[in-house]
């Protein structure tokens, strides 16, 4: 288990969310995205790291969930995705391969892939990790007038959280995404609705992701020694067995040709 | 009692096919060292990865399990009878892993960083490990067929030095070879909530493994018609019977344990949904499994040239169907895309597996690979002579 309880934590309350894009074109600047002037994406992809989906009038932000034990960190083999203590996960493209295990292990599909350039990134929302190295916050929550998107310590979000379902609940569906799943992220969501008609995904349960190989990998020095040993001892039994066999017939032919010459 | 055979470069009817391979596979190669992958391929953000990684890696790597399993079964169990496969085989498996390279070399965004893997390392990642055993058996298997590269290279002492640990060699080439099959499988266990049901289970490593084991045995039998039509000589029949028998049981325990795992991950309903998932999950199993088990296990037709080897040819496609169907038709599920390679695609695909052909028949060529085939096995010994039991069939 590598579970990192990151100290910073994003809390985004989809019944404050009105729609006004401001988080979108503000992540759009603080990364050097291009098209913030004009209209938003409506795709996460490679140049857009958040968006916003409408489900029946009710808005959805989305991005990265920043997992505590991540899937693509632990997936990627040359670590270029890496779970920081102060809680995101961030993304190294000098030592990426382009392998896209990270794309294809994300329970939510969140990385995106530079596939039109011949030297390609994967890209995704670094919660603005140099920014909040600083205790600054994101530019998200920065950007954000209405509440939707508040920046803090993990434990002041879950709190915060915990405290709004408390205060208000009918107002709230009793739940917090992001608390328990695939043991736990960084991004809590709050919602008036149940999580799966936002698009959620409802089908994880509380084991982080990375532990179904693990277990797997970590049986392998045992099963490989001992089918290592199992092998060559079984190769020893039988080469012994056909050694002596060999010398039986040896001493056979020898005593024959003995017999032969002593009775002419 | 060498006859001539057709040359490398001879104007044949597979010659020419593979010319024009070479030719256009290596204008879709420029291409997407230039464009990128998303020019070239029809891989995208909903569905990232495609047939190179579904078909000319997953496949490949099952196919690849033969050599060390022939290995295992004359050095480790003594069933000398079986050694003129191994070095067909083990030949094959090392082209297949060069194979496997030369396919990350193009569907990796950035492969020149390939050598990270090297003082990088994420232990907790099964892509590291399936990296590191590619390398480590194709090492292996370099080693494996050295002493028959350096005798021709008049450097025979070195030769003798490596088959003195022969038998280390091939256990630390089983051991690798087990790791190797069983992590691809391992690689999709991340991903529960992404992978549809039919294909996702706990048990996809072991599954993997004895899937390999079946093709494995199907790709000996191909091999030796390979070899017994470009070179020449008579095939061993009373060692691919046996194979065969094998292959009836492999599949035989395969079904029950693929079955069960549906079973215990809560999907059997959906093998009778009316989804293009189901139908390709069906063609895996039949033509994959059932179907050549059956062709196979029918005496009247496994003694036959044309049954053996057509139903050989249908447990491949088989199981490059079941292949695909786990990298593409599991993921593509949920995806909320539909995907189906694009011509660069396919032509990057051919172009590797002709690459590979072409590599085989080269080394056939220029080293006895297939020696034991045209003279009976004889072994330097004591005792009695070993009885060649294939005599009847050959």
């Amino acid at each position: 288990m590598a579970i990192v309880e990151g100290k910073y934590g994003l809390l985004i309350d989809t019944t404050m969310c009105v729609g006004c894009e401001m988080c979108i074109r503000e992540c759009q600047e603080a990364n050097q995205l291009p098209g913030a002037e004009e209209d938003v994406p409506v795709k996460l992809g490679s140049e857009s790291f958040t968006i916003l989906e409408d489900h029946d009038g009710i808005i959805r932000r989305k991005f990265c969930f920043h997992c505590k034990d991540p899937a693509c960190a632990s997936a990627c083999p040359v670590t270029a995705m890496q779970k920081t203590s102060d809680g995101p996960v961030i993304y190294d493209a000098k030592r990426c391969i382009g392998c896209r295990y990270c794309m294809v292990s994300c329970p939510h599909s969140i990385p995106k892939y530079e596939w039109d350039k011949n030297v390609p990134r994967v890209r995704k929302c670094i919660m603005c990790y140099k920014r909040v190295a600083e205790g600054k916050p994101t530019a998200c929550a920065e950007a954000c007038m209405f509440g939707a998107t508040t920046f803090g310590t993990f434990e002041d979000m879950l709190a915060e959280a915990l405290t709004r379902i408390k205060d208000n609940p009918e107002g709230y569906y009793p739940a917090i995404y992001g608390k328990t799943e695939a043991g736990g992220t960084q991004v809590m969501y709050l919602a008036s609705v149940p999580f799966a008609t936002l698009g959620f995904n409802v089908d994880l349960d509380d084991d982080p992701l990375p532990s179904l190989t693990e277990n797997v990998l970590n049986s392998f020095p045992n099963v490989l020694s001992v089918g290592g040993v199992a092998l060559l001892g079984t190769y020893w039994i039988i080469n012994r067995r056909m050694t002596i066999e060999q010398e039986k017939a040896l001493e056979a032919a020898i005593d024959a040709k003995n017999k032969e010459e002593v009775s002419r | 009692m060498r006859k001539k055979l057709p040359g490398f470069f001879r104007l044949t009817f597979w010659n020419i096919i593979f010319f024009v391979i070479f030719i256009v596979g290596a204008w879709a190669v420029y291409r997407k060292f230039t464009l990128g992958l998303g020019h070239t391929t029809s891989t995208n953000d909903l569905t990232p990865w495609g047939i190179l990684i579904g078909l000319n890696i997953l496949s490949g790597v099952g196919f690849a399990a033969g050599g060390l399993a022939l290995s295992v079964v004359v050095k480790i169990f003594g069933l000398k009878q079986y050694k003129p496969l191994v070095k067909p085989l083990v030949l094959a498996s090392l082209v297949i892993e060069i194979m496997v390279m030369l396919t990350l070399m193009l569907d990796l965004g950035k492969p020149w960083n390939i050598v990270h893997l090297i003082y990088i390392w994420n232990t907790r990642s099964v892509m590291f490990f399936v990296g590191w055993t590619v390398m480590l058996y194709t090492a292996v298997m370099i080693l494996e067929l050295s002493p028959m590269a350096l005798e021709k290279f008049k450097l025979a002492s070195w030769g003798n030095m490596v088959k003195s640990v022969s038998v280390v060699l091939v256990v630390i080439g089983a051991v690798l070879a087990v790791m190797h099959q069983t992590l691809l499988g391992t690689l999709f266990l991340i991903m529960p909530s992404r992978l549809y049901g039919l294909w996702y289970n706990p048990e996809l490593p072991l599954l993997f493994f004895v899937q390999a084991i079946g093709a494995g045995l199907a790709i000996a039998i191909l091999i030796s018609h390979y070899g017994s039509r470009t070179f020449r000589f008579p095939i061993k029949y009373g060692l691919l019977f046996n194979l065969a028998r094998v292959f009836v049981l492999v599949q035989i325990v395969y079904l029950l344990m693929r079955f069960e795992a549906v079973a215990n991950a809560g999907a059997w309903d959906l093998m009778f949904l009316p989804r293009m998932e189901t139908y390709l999950f069906w063609l895996e199993i039949l033509a994959g499994s059932v179907i050549p088990a059956i062709l196979l296990g029918i005496p009247a037709i496994r003694f036959t040239r044309t049954g053996l080897f057509w139903a050989s040819v249908l447990a491949i496609g088989g199981f490059m169907v079941a292949r695909l169907n786990v990298a593409i038709t599991g993921l593509v599920a949920g995806s909320g895309n539909v995907y189906f390679p694009n011509w660069e695609e396919i032509l990057a695909s051919l172009f590797i597996i002709a690459v590979g052909i072409k590599m085989y028949e080269f080394v056939c060529r220029n080293l006895p690979i297939f020696a034991e085939h045209e003279v009976p096995v004889e072994e330097k010994q004591t005792g009695p002579v070993v009885v060649d039991i294939s005599p009847e069939f050959s």
